[in-house]
């Protein structure tokens, strides 16, 4: 379905309703060239979990050949079932506007807005100007996403460089804003200035248990990209569960899956769950709680922060908490992949992930 | 409306009453910390009320023998007078000892007093924590409000750490009026309005996730915490914030909100990990009130300690906020009261 710039607003609305995850990418043995299979494996594993949407996470250690490649196999396995996007937290302004042609083409229906670690702008202009460069270039949605990664902190004490959002809404194909920390003070402004003009969405695990209120005073309707496979698995799809009961006015149903999930959020939400505040994610630890809940998994390439044992257990323990078993492999198993692993011992990929299916 | 009255009315008393902040008092002591310092305790509570704090708890869990917590709260009740609150931390080592003080804090002037359970309380069900609860309540004319914490280790009872159905039971008392939600969970903030608002004047100490709550509760009020980390008596942020909130003038409390966001973010950053050990920094906590004019000075072993990589950071926080301290650090270890009297003037001279 190709949907044109100025029909985007609209189409987010009928859209953009569920959960968005992030999906990172597979490598082969050597880390030298993509995976295909096990990314091909990460979006049924997304479908399986009822996501509605997955979004690649390019700022991977990714070429910009690659990252299109990555991009393509994504939509082409996700055809019809899922819809695509994908961040814009590239290198530079160019490369930016070479992965929106490429994703337009490739299937993507929308992207993250994001802005290259060397962009320091002077004033909001600046900013409006750049993220209408990038607006104007495609027909794709774009999501606002407000993050203390892009230092805008000059601009407004939240970070949040309000003067130039304000305008930067106003563009027709600019559909949501993804809320991306948990200052709940910054969350309540944005929801209050943009709340009607585009649909801002959770983007932090710290507002899940806002959402109801987020919902019956802003109409929320969807979990912008994240780990929310931290939470459920496609047997137990715990917070697919809880949104779906939210939307349907269902507010108690909702609180008994929250507090159901609640454990492991109180062990995952310590010091173990580290990312946003370092302006970095950890892509290893990503992988790995999709994996711990039949993911691909396998290593990432450097830059990346530690994955350790300590946070492996932790992980495992979550899930026994809210009643999830984690996987019987050994956890050397997740450095390799299953998709890989399941190349090793002659098996079909296809096969393999049916036969591991959670 | 006045503050003596009787259990019966304590809850319209409190919608009348709970309007604004409340800040911590810590008590003061002499140079050596072997005796209440009586003079440094009343600048605090004087400042206090510069603040504009609509009332003041007194944090008794602070090193006080049984004797010192009742001088303690007397001192303060006694400067208060009679148009501020001043209220109490149930939190001592036994039901008998909280019994003792909350008689004593009545006869002294307090208005009501914070549910805390001791480190040895291991109720069996919720109908231990509720005779706990019902049983200070019923023991006083005072206000009582529960206090939402995960200090208790209830939670085997919920997963949030609130045993909902001890504390529902406890909501229907006469005499108790509010609630205190600790936490910073979301989910747990959202529960405790949905189920206590209709009886309890609850409120998060979240301050900036107030103006989202009042879009769906009549959140009237913040605390007990040290907003004196936010603000001083001629820059009152955070107070201005919660009057703008309440006459509804949301756009010029967020306006306050983010005029203070610099010092909350830093006193978040050096008090948010410490929250899960279950104890507060005094000391600390005394520094904030000391840089816009509190009276400072340690409290008593076991207290945590005092970096000066800490202070600076505090400091910084304050002086963004337009809130500036011209005295040196050192001065803050004694305390304005010791200060004054080691100089030879007098205390007053201090404020």
């Amino acid at each position: 379905m190709s949907v044109g710039r100025h029909e985007r607003k609209a189409w987010a609305r009928d859209a953009l309703v569920g959960l968005e995850n992030a999906i990172m990418p597979s490598f082969s043995a050597d880390m030298k060239s993509l995976d295909e299979e096990g990314i091909r494996w990460d979006v049924r594993q997304a479908i399986a979990q009822g996501f509605f949407s997955t979004m690649c996470a390019v700022e991977t250690g990714l070429t910009t050949e690659e990252a299109k490649r990555f991009i393509s196999i994504v939509c082409d396995e996700a055809k019809g079932q899922l819809l695509v996007s994908f961040t814009l937290l590239n290198n530079s302004f160019a490369e930016s506007l070479e992965l929106l042609a490429h994703a337009e083409a490739a299937g993507c229906s929308h992207a993250l807005l994001g802005y290259p670690a060397s962009f320091r702008p002077r004033s909001p202009d600046e900013i409006y100007e750049k993220t209408a460069m990038l607006a104007e270039s495609t027909n794709l949605g774009l999501v606002m996403y407000v993050s203390d990664k892009f230092d805008f902190g000059r601009f407004h004490p939240s970070q949040v460089p309000f003067e130039a959002y304000d305008r930067v809404a106003d563009l027709p194909n600019i559909v949501s804003l993804k809320v991306g920390f948990g200052d709940p003070a910054t969350a309540y402004e944005c929801f209050e200035r943009y709340g009607e003009r585009m649909l801002v969405n959770v983007g932090t695990p710290w507002l899940i248990g806002l959402f109801p209120l987020l919902r019956e005073k802003y109409g929320a309707q969807w979990f912008g990209g994240g780990a929310w496979e931290m939470w459920q698995s496609p047997d137990r799809p715990y917070l697919v569960d809880y949104h779906r009961h939210v939307m349907a006015g269902e507010y108690d149903q909702a609180r008994a899956i929250y507090w159901r999930i609640a454990p492991a959020t109180q062990i995952m939400m310590g010091s173990i769950a580290r990312g946003g505040d370092a302006g970095m994610y950890h892509w290893p630890f990503g992988k790995y709680v999709s994996w711990s809940v039949g993911g691909n998994g396998g290593a990432m390439r450097e830059p990346a922060q530690r994955l350790n044992p300590m946070m492996m257990q932790s992980r495992r323990m979550a899930l026994r908490a809210i009643g999830i078993e984690p996987p019987d492999e050994d956890d050397s198993q997740f450095w390799i992949g299953r998709a890989r692993a399941a190349r090793a011992n002659g098996e079909a990929v296809a096969t393999a992930q049916l036969r591991s299916a959670w | 409306m006045t503050n003596r009255v009787g259990a019966g009315d304590r809850k319209s008393w409190a919608r009348e009453h709970f309007n604004g902040i409340e800040n911590v008092l810590m008590p003061s002591f002499n140079p050596d910390l072997t005796e209440l310092d009586e003079e440094g305790i009343r600048i605090d509570v004087r400042q206090s009320k510069r603040h504009g704090f609509f009332g003041s708890l007194c944090s008794v869990e602070t090193g006080l023998t049984p004797e010192e917590k009742v001088r303690f709260v007397e001192i303060a009740c006694d400067e208060a007078g009679n148009d501020y609150g001043i209220s109490i931390s149930l939190a001592g080592d036994t039901l008998e000892g909280d019994l003792e003080l909350l008689a004593a804090a009545e006869k002294a002037g307090a208005t009501h007093g914070l549910l805390s359970f001791p480190q040895a309380f291991v109720p069996k069900s919720q109908d231990d924590i509720y005779d706990y609860g019902r049983r200070l309540a019923e023991s006083t004319n005072m206000g009582i409000y529960l206090f939402v914490s995960d200090k208790f280790g209830f939670g085997r009872f919920h997963p949030s750490g609130v045993p909902f159905d001890a504390y529902e039971k406890l909501a229907d008392l006469p005499n108790v009026v509010a609630m205190k939600v600790g936490g910073m969970d979301a989910g747990m903030i959202y529960e405790c309005f949905e189920r206590f608002s209709d009886r309890l004047l609850v409120t998060s100490v979240n301050i900036g996730l107030i103006p989202l709550l009042r879009k769906s509760y009549d959140v009237r009020w913040t605390g007990a915490w040290t907003a004196e980390a936010l603000q001083g008596p001629d820059q009152p942020h955070a107070v201005n914030m919660m009057k703008a909130l309440l006459e509804n003038r949301t756009d010029e409390a967020m306006g306050h909100y983010w005029r203070m966001a610099p010092a909350l973010r830093t006193m978040m950053a050096i008090m948010a990990p410490l929250m899960p050990t279950g104890a507060y920094h005094w000391p600390l906590l005394k520094y904030q009130q000391w840089l816009s004019g509190g009276n400072g000075g340690l409290t008593r072993q076991p207290a945590m300690r005092v970096f000066q990589h800490n202070l600076q950071m505090i400091r910084g926080g304050l002086a963004a906020v337009g809130v500036q301290c011209p005295d040196p650090d050192e001065d803050f270890f004694l305390g304005r009261s010791n200060v004054a009297r080691l100089r030879g003037g007098q205390a007053q001279a201090a404020e």
